[in-house]
């Protein structure tokens, strides 16, 4: 099998939820040996709940857990006890970079700085990503998901014209955090390679994501003006929306950016008088009667079938698009044909598809070497064969809670 | 050394993109130290150049702020690929560079004789880097896409608005700068693959598949569920919302258990913590509009500051919902110095969003603002490739540059 990019980097992974784990994610896609660390008394958020009412194993279950952890190692240390943080000291030597995306305070509670942390290991890349960054008068403030993305301004750009601002209903900042970490990552380890040196990234993840409506920022700082919401309006091209089509709830967004595009429009819709209506003749004037021109469309696309037009359009050079979702995601044949879903057999939910990586390789393959780990799956693995652990002191170890398997909540149950 | 050194100093890209997500890429890399020449087509440039915003709206191929923001620190050249001529020279560079980022319509590069395989005979060790909607194979190969499309397909906009009323894209072109973050990964990856081995790779950064990776688990929630969702951009599970205050939006985000429990007491509905219909989340959600409802008036009578930094300090994860103007004035962007300054020579100095990562000892830097269209032709053909100026004219006038 060729060689994948990051074999032989081991990275501890301390994050949790999703932005970091995100980002290390690919990092194991890549082929980088990833320790995910929990606790039994605090699991990762992003497994939901650990304990449900006649549900075996709740926390074994979340679609969200197990699709962004193939191919990771789990471990599972109290990092409230000495000998958690003692045994995380240990495998720091043994790693290339650390990831966490803890509020600031956090790390420095466990005595885990990366001044401790690089004393250990100067060759270390240590990547935070807090909500807000390291450093400034909010870095201790907490945040998500939503948080990000209503701080980067994509809750302020997101809704309809008339209406306020809303949530954008993705995973928000945190998988924008995330792939930026991922790249922030990359580049310290290609810094590493070349020179041997580590550093400690600062990742703030409101920052990141403020990157991603960089021209929303220049509009402000060039005429002092803040864009706001324009449902689905486009700022030059009409038409430009989404339109009902045959079914419930079934749409198919359309985007027309020529006069050329617009009478082979015409053409398809059997309305070529509307390519020489004067209210359409030109783009100012088609963005200006853009309102008529959506019911026109709509009363059109409501006779017909989403996909049916796309491939109508599609092969006119004309954009369209259906809104997808799950069903129609898993069985597109486009997709499919790219094998974009991987399929995983995961203990507890079984066989299940999960997104794969968005970029393929010509010469290899992305890993697809393990699903999602149980918690604290790989406690004896890694704690013997990296550290020289005996059974005795895993054993001493799980007695005290330091390390397990199950959930501490589990154990308060009346069912357990 | 006056300067520090950067991550990627020693890594040369030909950026032949356009439009945002392979130009983003190239921007990445070229901030924290890469060798970036921008490649474009001689007389408009770049399609981004023609987008707004522009200094008092007025459109001008040097005052883009689309453009102006996505560009900074590459040198720009102007050759044009559909002549000979311009083929021969991309060649000559070609054998110079370890990365090339494109965003051409998959095939067309093949027709010009510029396909991967062609360039990796010429240079083995280089990484192309090709970003399109679709990805390079694949039925749907050859259709466009642009930001509502990319929303649309990418299990966005089925669960952005309202159920009443039509789906909706999300704001700004987050997709594009989805896609160019993941380019940006693909050919990292590459590089460091290439370290050891010295092989080339042609990398293929799919934007619908990368906008999929960002959804919120469409597909995972039909496979686990059989569920598809229904639009439910008012309010989020938790709950989360964004409520009007005197003066402005404020999120009101639940993620956790404590969280809600925190924020009953926060909002002094301390009943609630006891209410088995609030029990847990799931059951919350059923209903959220009478929280909703409930909760919109303690909201409009507090102003939007206020709310947040009290929040936090109950550690409850709430979040201002700032303008353009609210973000480049954000304390904390101030304090960490996130925006800076950029002076250009024809549109002026204005501020740009800053470094998405903070990298001490290899920082990012803007060393140079966007190229002019052509500014470093000189530069570029003369001292790296051995033309004389004589030649230029001669390339202008063929239309070559």
């Amino acid at each position: 099998m060729p060689k994948l990019p990051l074999e032989g980097v081991r990275i501890l992974d301390l994050s949790m939820f999703m932005a970091g784990p995100m980002a290390t994610c690919i990092a194991a896609d890549l082929g980088a040996e990833v320790i995910k660390v929990e606790s039994v008394q605090r699991i990762d958020g992003w497994r939901g709940t650990a304990w449900a009412p006649g549900v075996d194993r709740p926390y074994e279950r979340a679609p969200s857990f197990n699709w962004i952890n193939r191919n990771k190692y789990d471990i599972t240390l109290n990092l409230n006890d000495w000998r958690g943080i003692a045994i995380i000291k240990k495998l720091v030597p043994l790693c290339d970079a650390l990831v966490e995306n803890y509020t600031p305070r956090v790390m420095e509670n466990f005595g885990l700085t990366y001044d401790v942390l690089s004393a250990l290991n100067p060759r270390l890349v240590m990547l935070s990503m807090p909500g807000y960054g390291l450093t400034g008068p909010w870095r201790d403030y907490t945040s998500f998901a939503w948080p990000t993305e209503q701080m980067a301004g994509l809750t302020y750009l997101t809704g309809y014209p008339d209406g306020p601002p809303m949530f954008t209903a993705s995973t928000g900042g945190d998988p924008l955090s995330g792939i930026m970490g991922a790249v922030a990552l990359l580049m310290a380890l290609h810094y590493q390679r070349r020179t041997g040196k580590g550093q400690h990234i600062d990742l703030s993840q409101t920052e990141a994501c403020t990157n991603f409506v960089g021209d929303a920022i220049m509009e402000y700082t060039m005429n002092g003006r803040s864009p706001t919401r324009k449902g689905n309006k486009h700022a030059w091209m009409a038409p430009h929306g989404i339109y009902p089509c045959l079914g419930e709830d079934r749409w198919l967004a359309i985007a027309v950016a020529s006069d050329e595009q617009w009478q082979c429009l015409c053409e398809i819709m059997g309305q070529p008088q509307l390519a020489s209506d004067q209210r359409f003749a030109d783009l100012p004037s088609r963005y200006r009667h853009q309102d008529e021109l959506n019911s026109l469309l709509a009363a059109w696309t409501s006779q017909h079938e989403a996909r049916e037009l796309m491939i109508q359009l599609q092969a006119a050079g004309i954009m369209a698009a259906p809104v997808m979702n799950g069903k129609d995601l898993l069985e597109d044949p486009h997709l499919q044909a790219r094998g974009f879903f991987l399929e995983q057999d995961r203990e507890v939910v079984g066989r299940k598809h999960y997104p794969g990586l968005p970029i393929k390789f010509a010469g290899f393959e992305a890993l697809n070497r393990s699903p999602a780990p149980l918690l604290g799956e790989h406690n004896r693995h890694v704690l013997t064969t990296l550290l020289g652990m005996s059974e005795d002191e895993l054993e001493e170890l799980e007695r005290a809670d330091v390390i397990g398997t199950v959930p501490i909540i589990m154990r308060q149950q009346p069912d357990k | 050394m006056a300067l520090s050194e950067q991550a990627l100093d020693d890594v040369k890209v030909l950026d032949a993109s356009q439009g945002i997500a392979g130009p983003f890429a190239a921007k990445l890399l070229a901030d924290y130290g890469a060798d970036v020449i921008k490649v474009e087509p001689p007389g408009s440039g770049d399609c981004a150049r023609s987008q707004g915003p522009f200094p008092d709206d007025v459109p001008h191929t040097e005052k883009s702020g689309l453009f102006l923001y996505l560009n900074t620190n590459k040198r720009g050249i102007t050759l044009n690929l559909a002549s000979a001529s311009g083929r021969h020279l991309f060649m000559q560079l070609v054998e110079r560079v370890d990365v090339i980022i494109e965003s051409f319509v998959p095939a067309v590069l093949d027709r010009l004789g510029l396909g991967y395989s062609q360039l990796a005979q010429i240079n083995p060790r280089l990484i192309l880097a090709s970003v399109t909607p679709f990805g390079q194979t694949g039925p749907y190969a050859a259709y466009d896409a642009n930001h509502l499309l990319l929303c649309a397909l990418g299990g966005w906009a089925h669960l952005c608005g309202v159920p009443e009323r039509e789906p909706l894209q999300a704001g700004s072109y987050v997709s594009h700068y989805i896609a160019g973050t993941y380019a940006a990964i693909g050919v990292l990856a590459a590089l460091a693959r290439r370290g050891e081995s010295g092989q080339g790779e042609h990398v293929d950064t799919s934007a619908w598949e990368a906008m999929i990776t960002c959804a919120l688990l469409p597909a995972m929630r039909y496979e686990y569920t059989g569920q598809v969702g229904v639009r439910q951009s008012r309010h989020m599970t938790g709950p989360s919302f964004i409520f009007r205050c005197k003066d402005g939006y404020v999120a009101a985000n639940v993620l956790t258990q404590a969280q809600w429990l925190t924020l009953c007491q926060f909002v002094g509905h301390e009943e609630w913590m006891e209410d088995p219909r609030f029990s847990i989340g799931t059951e919350r959600a059923k209903y959220t509009d009478e929280i909703y409802e409930q909760l919109a008036p303690w909201f409009s009578e507090r102003s939007k500051d206020e709310v947040f930094h009290q929040a936090q300090l109950w550690r409850l994860p709430f979040a201002l919902v700032p303008s353009a103007e609210e973000i480049v004035n954000m304390e904390q962007h101030q304090a960490r110095g996130y925006f800076v300054e950029v002076e250009h020579p024809v549109a002026g100095t204005f501020k740009y969003p800053g470094a998405p990562f903070k990298m001490p000892l290899t920082p990012f830097t803007v060393s140079r603002p966007a190229p002019l269209l052509g500014q470093h032709n000189r530069e570029v053909y003369c001292e790296l490739l051995g033309l004389v100026e004589a030649d230029l004219v001669r390339l202008r006038q063929g239309g070559v540059i």
